[in-house]
């Protein structure tokens, strides 16, 4: 993890310990990201400053009503496959 | 209530300067500028300043009327061009969201296809990946190329490509996860949703899209940058500047719009389903497929 700068270090122990007291600390954290505190909620609703993509899901689907052992792999937020037979939505595995 | 309303005199008068007068005077002052100069003399520092001299001094020798007349003309002429930049943010908005007029159909076409095979190959990167390392035998390494690889897919579009541009597609693809995950027609079944989100996520989303609407007339301040330049070169590069500048702001805006957005389906598609009387109130678990048809067959009416 990259050093921070003194001063950063020590605003981040601040927001801790507000955080921990239960008191607001979005003034802080605008200080920390050098933003007003609308910019700083609308950056936070995005995710969090310096957050992965995240861990890839790998989605499959199968028979609704477990009778047979198909498994279809659908496109990323691509259409939830039906059953050939029945045209019920198929269970995420 | 006079003090309320001579706050809200006051924001809207700095809202007005800031928005329309400030960037409107220095256009005006530039267009002054670049067509005394042309082409031929686009960086002639020397004869700027002293066209910039004449002009003052001209001005200096009016009388105060005549003076006060030429900074009413300024202000005029700098408002007149803020509000044609403002009424040209509809055009801004079509060119981020690939929502182009029908003479550039074809580039539309031809971008979307363009788009969409190369999302489906990075896709079939990451497949590949996930074929050759089995999530039971895989290492951390292997995980995380395969994280990476994902996350490609995804920064290029968060759902299979159907727009010309990037901005385009992050909202297309709040439309197909509302469609594929939920059976939802977003297009009729978002004034239904709005009506029912929190107050707290109406905010939310309304802040992110005047973001994205702040982006948006930054950008608009290009076009006449660029009309400018058919007469005065540097003024085109400027426009450069200033459409980049809008483009980076309306893109990181529209991520965290249809972030916001995609959200609200999620945690609040059910809601819309209750409202309507489609769901009971006491069920619980997301909204189905079938359960999001019935809303979209209800609110589309046959249309």
């Amino acid at each position: 993890m990259p050093r921070q700068p003194e001063s950063a270090r020590r605003l981040l122990t601040r927001i801790e310990q507000e955080a921990r007291a239960r008191r607001p600390v979005l003034a802080l954290l605008g200080e920390l990201l050098n933003g007003s505190g609308d910019e700083v909620t609308r950056e936070l609703s995005g995710g969090l400053p310096g957050m992965s993509a995240g861990r890839a899901a790998e989605e499959s689907f199968g028979c609704p009503d477990d009778a047979c052992d198909r498994n279809d792999l659908p496109v990323p937020a691509g259409p939830v496959p039906r059953c050939l037979v029945t045209g019920a939505a198929m269970r995420r595995r | 209530m006079g003090g309320f309303f001579q706050e809200l005199a006051k924001k809207l008068a700095e809202r007005w300067v800031g928005l329309l007068l400030v960037p409107g005077a220095l256009f005006v002052v530039a267009a002054v500028l670049g067509l005394h100069l042309g082409h031929g003399h686009a960086l002639d520092w020397t004869m700027a300043a002293r066209h910039v001299t004449d002009r003052v001094s001209a001005i200096g020798k009016l009388s105060g009327g005549a003076q006060a007349s030429v900074v009413m003309g300024l202000l005029i002429a700098a408002s007149a061009v803020g509000l044609v930049v403002q009424a040209m943010a509809g055009l801004s908005r079509r060119v981020f969201l690939g929502t182009w007029p029908w003479p550039l159909g074809f580039l539309v076409r031809w971008r979307t296809g363009r788009r969409r095979s190369r999302w489906h190959r990075l896709l079939e990167k990451r497949r590949e990946l996930e074929r050759a390392h089995p999530a039971d035998t895989r290492t951390a390494d292997q995980q995380r190329a395969i994280d990476r690889a994902a996350a490609k897919v995804n920064a290029l579009a968060m759902a299979e490509p159907g727009s010309a541009t990037w901005m385009g597609d992050r909202v297309h693809a709040v439309e197909a996860v509302a469609r594929n995950r939920y059976g939802l027609d977003l297009a009729f079944a978002w004034p239904r949703l709005w009506l029912v989100l929190p107050e707290t996520t109406r905010t939310e989303i309304t802040a992110a899209h005047a973001s994205f609407a702040a982006g948006v007339a930054v950008a608009g301040w290009a076009w006449p940058l660029f009309a400018l330049g058919a007469l005065w070169w540097p003024a085109f590069a400027v426009g450069l500047v200033v459409g980049a500048t809008g483009w980076v702001r309306a893109r990181s805006a529209v991520a965290d719009l249809t972030a916001l957005s995609e959200a609200a389906v999620d945690l609040h598609g059910r809601d819309l389903g209750v409202a309507l009387g489609i769901i009971a109130e006491s069920a619980v678990g997301p909204l189905t497929p079938d359960e999001g048809a019935k809303v979209t067959a209800l609110v589309r009416k046959g249309r």
